[in-house]
């Protein structure tokens, strides 16, 4: 029943993941042209900006029209209004990627201060959990919970070390000032893409549950019963 | 905690050898709007039609268990008429009595023995008002009802139900005849009716439920499958039928 209804929210999902990858590899682009200095690359990121900002106010206004026309209730209702908020996440992730990619084209004069190792480990991270929230967003499954949380932790503290690395480096030679300065940003930007991609899981939480809860509270023992209780509802 | 109004403990109904009604427990409060939803057939008129005794006047049914109004069983040992007069109800389909507006007001005041002229002014004034109608037929009270419109006809209707003063109004798909300016009117004033009495509304439109009842009961074939806060029914129901419903996935 409601054919025409059906297909309309699974091509939502459908859009999702497509606005999804090509955020994705704007992400892991960026810090692989700041690593290769690869200016070319790093342009195309910020000229597919347009792509994903395209795809958002489309979305936006299939999710409006969906609403005005189909009175959607409970789950319907859920995921069309978090698709709302899964658009936003992905367009600012897109913007951040676009950050980097500004600060690739700012540096690619100059030789690095060091080799970039945590930077590039921020964003696999980071990617790994953009990956997993679509996924979950995907299969309507948060079996996963306990991995965002971990994967989330690992970013954070990633980011402390660039900052505390970064930090040494300038206090050592203040002519690395300049280029410390915009690696410190880079975490940041790094670091907030894993806590949008956070901010998708805790909408897809929502889409399963009904409820909201703020990842940043979570103890060990709130997520076992969680996914306890997840279990048992399969 | 909100006072009960009506409180049915292990009700079924039998239509000769059907049982449309199987098992209903359901507490309903005071002061609140309460939408009943389900597919055609699930019982929800019948379950309706039962708090005020209206299935009486169907031979081949038969009850059991108890509905309780403030402190009495109403298929015990009470007078009907009374019953009625505190259980008003509104139906589907606007059916004001050939005769005047006013008339259609004062009439079940008059038989049950109000005959002051001031007095019974008062109350059409009041009923009228209160039905958000006395503005549009102050001028035209001796006029026929049945040149009102649909949407006009449906509130007479409701006036002539506050007009008995009644604890409890019960609508039986009170808009599904109106166009949507008439059905936003009677919506309005089910929320302002509701501070002075308890409203039962039968629906088939989701978004009517979603508008104005505080609780959504979601009957099916003859349950109910899910009675609870009218946001939760729309945004997290427990039960999967209830949500294959309200979804229109129900097949």
């Amino acid at each position: 029943m409601r054919s025409e209804y059906n297909e309309e929210l699974l091509k939502i999902k459908e859009e999702i993941l497509l606005m999804s990858t090509i955020t994705e590899k704007m992400l892991s682009d960026s810090v692989f042209a700041l690593n290769s200095k690869d200016v070319e690359l790093a342009k195309t990121v910020i000229d597919r900006d347009d792509l994903v900002d395209a795809k958002e106010i489309e979305l936006q206004l299939v999710v409006s029209k969906i609403i005005a026309t189909q009175g959607p209730v409970a789950t319907d209702l859920r995921r069309l209004a978090s698709t709302y908020k899964i658009i936003t996440n992905l367009e600012r992730i897109a913007d951040l990627a676009v950050n980097i990619s500004k600060r690739v084209i700012e540096l690619a004069e100059e030789v690095y201060m060091k080799p970039l190792i945590d930077i590039p480990l921020e964003c696999e991270l980071a990617e790994k959990l953009l990956k997993l929230s679509i996924q979950a967003f995907i299969s309507e499954d948060i079996s996963r919970l306990r991995e965002v949380v971990d994967l989330e932790n690992e970013i954070d503290d990633t980011n402390e070390a660039i900052n505390s690395e970064c930090m040494a480096y300038m206090m050592k030679d203040t002519k690395n000032i300049h280029q410390g300065t915009v690696f410190c940003l880079i975490g940041g930007y790094l670091e907030r893409i894993g806590d949008h991609a956070t901010n998708i899981f805790e909408t897809v939480f929502y889409i399963v549950t009904g409820d909201y809860i703020d990842f940043n509270d979570l103890d060990e023992q709130t997520i076992s019963e969680i996914l306890g209780l997840e279990q048992t509802q399969k | 905690m909100d006072k009960i109004k009506f409180d049915t403990k292990s009700l079924d109904l039998f239509y000769g050898d059907f049982q449309a009604l199987k098992s209903i427990n359901i507490k309903i409060c005071e002061n609140e709007v309460t939408a009943f939803i389900g597919p055609s057939g699930c019982g929800k008129s019948t379950f309706l039609r039962c708090l005020n005794r209206m299935n009486d006047l169907i031979d081949s049914v038969k009850m059991k268990g108890e509905i309780i109004f403030d402190d009495k069983d109403i298929n015990g040992d009470i007078d009907v008429i009374n019953l009625r007069t505190r259980v008003g109800m509104v139906f589907q389909k606007p059916n004001p009595f050939p005769m005047s507006i006013y008339d259609n007001i004062a009439y079940g005041p008059k038989c049950q023995g109000l005959k002051d002229k001031r007095k019974l002014d008062t109350l059409v004034k009041e009923s009228l008002t209160k039905a958000a109608l006395w503005e549009e037929v102050k001028d035209r009270l001796n006029k026929s009802a049945l040149g009102l419109s649909g949407g006009q006809q449906q509130r007479l209707c409701i006036a002539r139900t506050i007009a008995m003063n009644p604890e409890v109004i019960l609508m039986d798909e009170p808009t599904s005849a109106l166009d949507p300016i008439a059905t936003a009117k009677i919506e309005d004033l089910m929320s302002s009716l509701k501070k002075d009495y308890t409203i039962i509304i039968v629906t088939h439109s989701m978004q009517q439920a979603g508008r104005i009842s505080d609780k959504t009961a979601f009957f099916l074939m003859g349950e109910i499958v899910e009675f609870d806060e009218t946001p939760k029914i729309f945004t997290n129901p427990n039960d999967k039928r209830t949500e294959d419903y309200i979804t229109g996935r129900f097949g």
